[in-house]
């Protein structure tokens, strides 16, 4: 047999330095980084509202309501349609299960359904991205999933369900478990948003630490495939995280997060702290700068007191988070790397999100006194104009903060 | 700086004689939650979704209500 022709191809994300960060891991990588943006986010919050049940009811709410308004009729009749929804099955809130499985899957919230008719649903987690954000966010995904049952139920406004996360990995639980009975079959209440992490009616089964998983379908199979035999790729899948793992995760809490504070001034007062804290704490170890050289590949000429470093850093998050960018000039002097506001803050574009340069700017700029030193900054240029500038240089200012 | 359709929807929503107008020409654009969640989009970037339901006609005449208030 002649050699092959050439290699073969794969996709991943190229850094500065021509390491290849394969998709599955670019995947991954990108669930990740949302998921951090998200907890720092939830931090915001506890400062802006110390008690918890006020703060979670009120992100719940915003999530219920925003899942509720941004689904029509038009929009579920193709819902039916897209997942290949039998006309036999029974139009009632079990079908929204789907909606969370599927969610599940995309975001790689590995696990596995032990429970699918029409009276009870039950769903195990293995694993989740967003496990690092706290209980007030698990307590927010049922009030999605309470819209996602309500959409699905019988009259399309009120569910016929109890709904429990009985047990949340962000709590410290083996699994997260959610659980959906029947009302009316189980003889139970109607809920508040706080009443969502009882327990089920029905014993639940819990699959046993060896048989756990530790990546979701797109990952171990290349596709997830939902119960009627619908599949979605991986490659379909990131791009729909790229998008709405923003939307869900960081514009439905802002939402009601902007709300807590006493002025839009004070928010980002706040919000700035937080995320400058954040970003200063992520290289604070050593060996932290190591890992990061080598998963980028980071030659020996680099050396440590090199602007590059942050560079190619925000170059790869860019790419892994499908962000378009242009890396315009990346010496030892500076790097400027050209992206859009549009699609910087438009991950979504119909929900841009501001704060995430205000975010980003916030995090990088702190960031990269601990991965370089504190000689250099992170500053954006043209935040206003159609294109924006991330800039890596050196600078001294005696009020920097 | 002046008011138009080039500006950003929260930017509109804080000046009660603006978001007056909007809620005018599209209402619920105080009241519904979703506009939130598009709070950082130009009014003009808004209405180029077909989800707004907002003409090129209805665009001009809002823009000049806007200018009017200086």
């Amino acid at each position: 047999m002649p050699l092959k022709d050439k290699l073969d191809m794969y996709k991943g994300v190229e850094t500065v330095w021509g390491k290849i960060i394969p998709e599955k891991e670019a995947y991954k990588y990108a669930l990740r980084q949302i998921s951090s943006f998200c907890a720092n986010l939830f931090q915001v919050m506890r400062i802006l509202e110390p008690d918890y049940e006020k703060r979670t009811e009120a992100i719940c709410e915003i999530a219920y309501d925003m899942n509720m308004s941004a689904s029509s009729e038009e929009y579920l009749n193709s819902y039916y349609d897209e997942w290949n929804i039998p006309e036999f099955c029974e139009r009632s809130s079990w079908l929204g299960a789907i909606f969370g499985d599927s969610g599940d899957e995309y975001e790689n919230m590995a696990g596995r359904v032990i429970q699918f008719t029409r009276d009870r649903v039950e769903k195990e987690l293995d694993t989740c991205p967003w496990d690092i954000v706290g209980s007030e966010l698990c307590n927010m995904t049922t009030a999605m999933f309470t819209a996602n049952f309500d959409l699905c139920s019988v009259n399309n406004t009120e569910n016929e369900v109890s709904l429990n996360m009985c047990e949340a990995r962000g709590c410290g639980d083996m699994h997260c478990r959610v659980v959906a009975e029947r009302r009316d079959v189980f003889n139970l209440p109607k809920q508040g948003w706080l009443d969502h992490m009882g327990t089920p009616a029905r014993e639940c089964h819990v699959t046993p630490r060896e048989r756990m998983v530790k990546e979701g379908q797109l990952l171990r199979n290349g596709v997830y495939s939902n119960a009627f035999g619908e599949e979605k790729t991986l490659e379909w899948a990131y791009r729909w995280v790229a998008e709405k793992g923003w939307v869900w995760s960081v514009s439905f809490p802002l939402v009601a997060i902007r709300d807590m504070a006493s002025s839009d001034e004070e928010f980002e007062r706040i919000f700035k702290i937080v995320f400058s804290t954040a970003g200063k704490n992520a290289f604070i170890d050593p060996f932290a700068v190591e890992g990061m050289r080598s998963w980028l590949g980071v030659p020996r000429e680099i050396d440590d007191n090199d602007g590059r470093l942050m560079g190619g850093y925000i170059k790869t998050q860019l790419d892994t988070q499908l962000v378009p960018n242009e890396l315009v000039r990346f010496d030892a002097d500076e790097v400027r790397i050209k992206v859009q506001p549009e699609s910087f803050n438009g991950r979504f574009p119909m929900a841009p999100i501001d704060e995430l340069t205000t975010g980003f700017e916030a995090l990088w700029h702190n960031m990269v006194k601990t991965m370089v030193s504190p000689e250099w900054s992170c500053w954006f240029e043209g935040k206003d104009d159609d294109d924006m500038f991330i800039i890596v240089g050196k600078k001294i200012d005696k009020k920097m903060i | 700086m002046a008011l138009s359709v080039d500006s950003k929807v929260k930017e509109l929503m804080k000046n009660p004689q603006a978001a007056d107008i909007m809620e005018r020409y599209s209402p619920g654009f105080k009241t519904d939650k979703q506009m939130k969640l598009v709070q950082a989009l130009t009014f003009r970037a808004l209405a180029k979704f077909p989800q707004a339901n907002i003409s090129d006609e209805t665009l001009d005449a809002i823009d000049k209500e806007l200018a009017e208030l200086g």
